[in-house]
This record gives structure tokens, sequence and C-alpha cells, in this order.
């Protein structure tokens, strides 16, 4: 089994098995960033050939000044972004009051399984399901986002809570339907 | 951060789904692709490269031939003036020879002159042995200025006009020394050195009234030196023998259905793979001797060895055997075992034996020929091999249960752009075509089509001879 150095030296110099064995090690993880970033698997599988494609021709610029996983995270997320970039269309929204909204310690995720909650990330607003994701799960700030986008900080945080709402919403029908406590 | 976003992170943080198999395909095909592009800008390199040398070539030749006939011009027209002073004797003969009408002014001169300095008839004589020319000009009736040259201040007459013309001078300084001129201006006559002529103030052409005006140049025409016509039978009686190594490379197309084969069942698959070929490349090298056989026309042959490639994409093959494919080939059922797309790359070795003749337009330090002929390719080998490196590569040679031809012939056509450095050595930029005259396939295989290359080749001549 090739070492890290070796198979991103291999991959740079275009050897397909070296890029072969990069794709099998890191692909199911990254197809799960995909999924939640896609409003569906095929568009997911796109997003995710797209993705490689682009970072076996950027992978000799790679200077191991981090982990080749978070290099390769990013790219993916950027590679989303442009993808769902067309659809974004962020308009300002109202704010929501953050105090106004409780937090349903009762409703665990540990009762869902995992199809369930990417499927109800999917099922938000494109708008939505992209600041969801860039501030829930990968942890940038408001105004990160807002560059990122291109939008304001306060239409990153209405659409965050506008997404928090769905949610939150989403997994007690869920809980009351199927009466999962 | 909130516990909302906690729990949501832990949950997707270690998550993992699989794609399905046909991304790898698709990205797979994606890089091929990409591969395929750059090898398409490299062809387009080598062409602009080659279309550059020829415009170059091309360039320095007619610079070459603008040189001499520039050259021959400066010859006639710019004879350095000591060369022309020097034989002044000769310009007199030349002056009786080439112009009759000046001797005829002249003579006609004596009893005119004389008639200036009474202020009757005159004629206007401007002579310069520096400009290594005479101008006369002929006005009749001229009663403001004369202008006579003469001798030791005598009137022009036959006897001194002989004197002048038939005595040996050796330099312009000796005219300057030994000769003074009346110059007649306002009615009188002031006396000059020789050598201040040049200062004398022309007649300007408006104040010439009346009268035809005839204006008579005579240049002096040196023959062209013995060494040049010596340099020019020089030329051809060089390179007569050489010996010379090459090296090519370009683009190659295999004109034919086979690799399209390969794709077969892809073609049909569900996932709609596009399996279009893309563009193959072939490259050379070897040995060469050639001869003169005429002025203008050579010969040459060695030995080469070929290679031309080709990828593709294709299903057909079991997960590490290429041995399918290479039957596929000439298997009359489609009724091959299949996979998920994958490259291949399909290689041709050949040792070539080419025959050319050659013409040439320029035989000079730079050269430009046309050649043409026939080389007999004998088949090598056929890899096939898949560069994922997940399949063993597969080899046929020629031979009686090989689907492939041992002999081959193909037609050559190159032109061959080249400097001369040096009195040993000859570098050429050799843009060239290669045509089979039959497919690499015997007739029996799923495949016709004569290969295409196109290349752009190197060569590095030494002249034995």
């Amino acid at each position: 089994m090739l070492g890290e150095k070796e198979l991103i030296s291999g991959c740079a110099k275009g050897e397909r098995a070296a890029q072969r064995e990069l794709y099998d090690r890191h692909c199911r993880r990254l197809m799960a960033v995909c999924l939640r970033y896609a409003k569906n698997a095929p568009e997911a599988e796109d997003i995710l050939q797209d993705a490689f494609v682009k970072i076996f021709k950027n992978l000799k610029t790679f200077r191991f000044e981090s982990k080749l996983d978070t290099w390769m995270t990013r790219i993916v997320i950027n590679t989303a972004l442009n993808h769902q970039r067309q659809k974004l269309y962020l308009l300002p929204m109202v704010d929501v009051d953050e105090a106004g909204l409780h937090e349903d310690e009762k409703v665990s995720l540990a009762d869902f399984h995992l199809s369930e909650l990417i499927a109800m990330v999917q099922a938000l607003p494109d708008g939505c399901r992209v600041v969801f994701n860039l501030f829930a799960i990968e942890g940038y700030g408001h105004k990160e986002i807002g560059e990122l986008l291109g939008i304001s900080e306060g239409t990153s945080k209405s659409q965050y809570n506008r997404a928090k709402s769905l949610l939150r919403s989403k997994l007690e029908t869920v809980k009351v339907k199927y009466g999962k406590v | 951060m909130g516990k909302f976003e906690q729990r949501w992170r832990e949950v997707f943080e270690s998550t993992e789904f699989s794609p399905s198999e046909s991304v790898w395909a698709n990205i797979d095909r994606d890089l091929a692709d990409a591969d395929g592009e750059r090898m398409k800008n490299r062809i387009v390199l080598y062409q602009r490269v080659a279309a550059a040398s020829v415009l170059f070539g091309l360039l320095i030749g007619s610079l070459g031939i603008y040189r001499w006939a520039e050259n021959n011009n400066q010859v006639v027209h710019n004879e350095p003036l000591e060369k022309a002073s020097r034989s002044i004797g000769d310009e007199k003969k030349i002056t009786d020879k080439k112009s009759p009408l000046a001797s005829t002014e002249l003579s006609d001169n004596k009893d005119e002159l004389s008639g200036a300095v009474d202020g009757t008839e005159s004629r206007n004589e401007i002579t310069s042995s520096k400009l290594n020319s005479l101008i006369f000009l002929n006005r009749p009736k001229i009663n403001s200025e004369a202008l006579s040259v003469t001798r030791n201040n005598r009137n022009l007459n036959e006897k001194s006009r002989k004197q002048i013309f038939n005595q040996p001078i050796e330099s312009v300084n000796e005219i300057a020394s030994n000769r003074k001129i009346n110059l007649y201006r306002e009615g009188k006559f002031s006396e000059i050195a020789f050598g201040d002529l040049a200062d004398l103030e022309l007649l300007p052409i408006p104040q010439i009234k009346e009268g035809p005006i005839m204006v008579e140049i005579v240049r002096k025409l040196p023959a062209i030196p013995g060494a040049f016509m010596i340099h020019e039978d020089r030329k051809t009686v060089h390179e007569q023998v050489w010996a010379s190594v090459t090296a090519a490379s370009g683009s190659y197309s295999p004109n034919t259905n086979s690799y399209s084969n390969y794709s077969y069942s892809a073609s049909q698959s569900s996932s709609g793979f596009n399996s279009a070929p893309v563009i193959g490349s072939s490259y050379s090298f070897g040995m060469l001797a050639g001869m003169r056989v005429a002025k203008r026309v050579v010969l040459q042959s060695g030995i080469q060895y070929l290679n031309q490639s080709i990828n593709s994409n294709t299903n057909i093959g079991s997960s590490n055997s290429l041995a399918p494919v290479a039957s596929s080939l000439y298997s009359t059922t489609p009724n091959y075992p299949t996979t998920n797309p994958y490259s291949i790359n399909s290689a041709n070795e050949f040792v070539s034996v080419p025959v050319q003749a050659g013409y040439l337009f320029i035989d000079r330090k730079v050269g430009l020929q046309l050649n043409t002929g026939v080389s007999t390719d004998f088949f090598i080998r056929n890899t096939l091999s898949d560069p994922s490196g997940q399949r063993q590569s597969y080899s046929q040679s020629a031979g009686q249960d090989s689907p492939y031809r041992s002999v081959n012939f193909s037609g050559l056509l190159s032109s061959e752009v080249s400097y001369k450095v040096g009195s040993r050595y000859r570098i050429s930029v050799v843009p060239g075509f290669h045509y089979s005259f039959n497919p690499v396939l015997k007739s029996v295989s799923n495949s016709s089509g004569n290969p295409v290359a196109w290349d752009v080749g190197f060569r590095f001549r030494y002249i034995l001879r």
C-alpha cells in the first residue's frame, strides 16, 4: 500500500493506478459531503466527479501545508458551491428571532437513520441548505459565509435560522409519524 | 456553537457513502480526454514549429537570393572611387567608345569656346572625373555665363584635347596639382585649381533658357572579379556523400474501425459511455545515408525504428487481462467478455527502411529540399496496455497466426529545411507525411484503412565528402 506522499506523487505524474487508489481511499467520505450539498444522489455524484477531476489536475500544486483530507474537502465544497451558485438566490430575509427558537433536547438525531437525516438536509431550499452546511457542519462563521457566497452576514444568519427551523419541524414531524422519541 | 449544530456535526463527521462505479469511469474518461487534449496541444505546437521552420527557411532563402542580386548590382553601380580615378586613361577610352556624341561635342568646341571668350556663341561643359561622369550641357547662344576647362590656361582646341586624353594621369591629386581651370563668368576669366572643381556651383536649371538640353551620363562598368566566378563553381562540388542521424515525432491516425471495435460493448452499455478514440502519436529514430546523383538530385536511405500508438476506451476484456481485446480484432462474432469501461493503449512497432529521392530547391548554406519515396516497414509487434496498470500488457508479433501483416509499404513525402554548420555538418528540420499503402491488420481482421502519420523530424548530417 502506497504512503500518502508516494500516492500524491504518482497522481501528480498522471499515473492512473495511483489516481484510482486515491479515489478509492477518499470517495466515500467525500460522497457524504456531496450528498449534503446536493439535492439528490445523481447531483452529488456529478459534484464528486468534477471535484476529483479538479483534485487530480491540481494535486501537483498541493504543498503539504494542510492535511490532504482538508484540502480535498475544500475542493469538494467549492465545487459544490459552484454547482449551486446559479441556483442560489439568497434573498435577504427577515431575521428570525434566535430567542424564539427553543432547543428541543428531546429529539435525538441518533433516533434517525443517516439516510433520513441526509434526505432532510437535501429537502431544504438551496440557499438554506448551503448556509446550514457551511455554518453547522463545516464551522464557518456567518461573516465568512457572507464573503464566500457574496451575501450579507444578516442574510446568512436569516438563511441559517430558516434552515434550523425547517429541520426542527421536519424532525418533529418524522418523530410523531414513526413514533421516534 | 449550540447543541443543535454540535449534534448535526457529530452525525455527519464520520459519515461515508459509496458512490456508484460510473463515477470513477467518468473521472477516468475526463482524465483521458484531458491527456488527449494535452497531446493535441503538443501536436499543434509541433505543427507550428514546422510551419515556422518552413517560413523561416523560405525567408532565409528569399533573403539569400535578394542579397545575391543586391551584391551583383552593387558591383556594377558602386565601384570604389579610387579604382575609377586610378584608371582615368580607361575613362577616356570608355568616353570615346561609349559616347561618340561627347567626342563630337568636344571637337566642335574649339570654335565655340573661342566664341565664348568673345562673348558670342558658347557651349557649357561640366566635367568631373571624381564623379566618374561627363555632363555636357548643350546650350547655343549663351551670353551670360560660360564655363570652359582648359589645360595650362590655354583654350581647348583639338591638339590640347588630344594631350589631355592621351597623357596618362596617375591620380586625382596629380590632376589637381597640374591642371588649372579658367572659369568664365560675368564676362571675365578667373583661374582656379582643378581640385576645387567640385566646389563650383552648377548652373541652376531654370536659368538655362531656350534650346534643347542634353544630359549624358557615362558610367564605368567594371567587370565582375574572377574570384566571384570561381566561388560559384566551387559550391556544386561539395556534399556528395553524407551520413545522418534522424529523430521525429508527431501525430498518427490509424484510419481504421478496429479501435472503435474495442468499445463495441461499451457503446451498448446503459451508461452511454462515449468511446471515441483520441488522436494517436508516432515517433521514430534511425540512421540515413545519402548521396548526390545529379547537381540538384539526391538519394537517401537507411534504417529506422518506428512506433505508432493510440489511446482508446473499451469495456471489452476481463479485470486483469487484455487478451480478449486482441482477439476481438479478428473475431467475427461479437462475443466478448465485458467489464467496466477503461482506457487502453495500442502501440505498433516497426523497423522501417526508407528510400527517398530529393530535389534541392536551394543548395547553399541554407538548404531547402523536397523528398519523396517509399519505405518498407517490417512489423515487430503490437502491444496493448492499460494505462491504469490494472491489466497486464498483451503483445502480439507478426507471423502466420498473427492478425498483423509482417511487411507493410508506405509512401513518404517530406520537406527538409537545413543549415550548414562549418564545412562538415548540416542540421535540418524535416516536416513530413508517412502514408501506409496497406492496413496494418490482415484482411481477415475487423479492420480496413491505411494509417497516416504526420511528423516533424530533426536531422544531423555529417558530410563525408
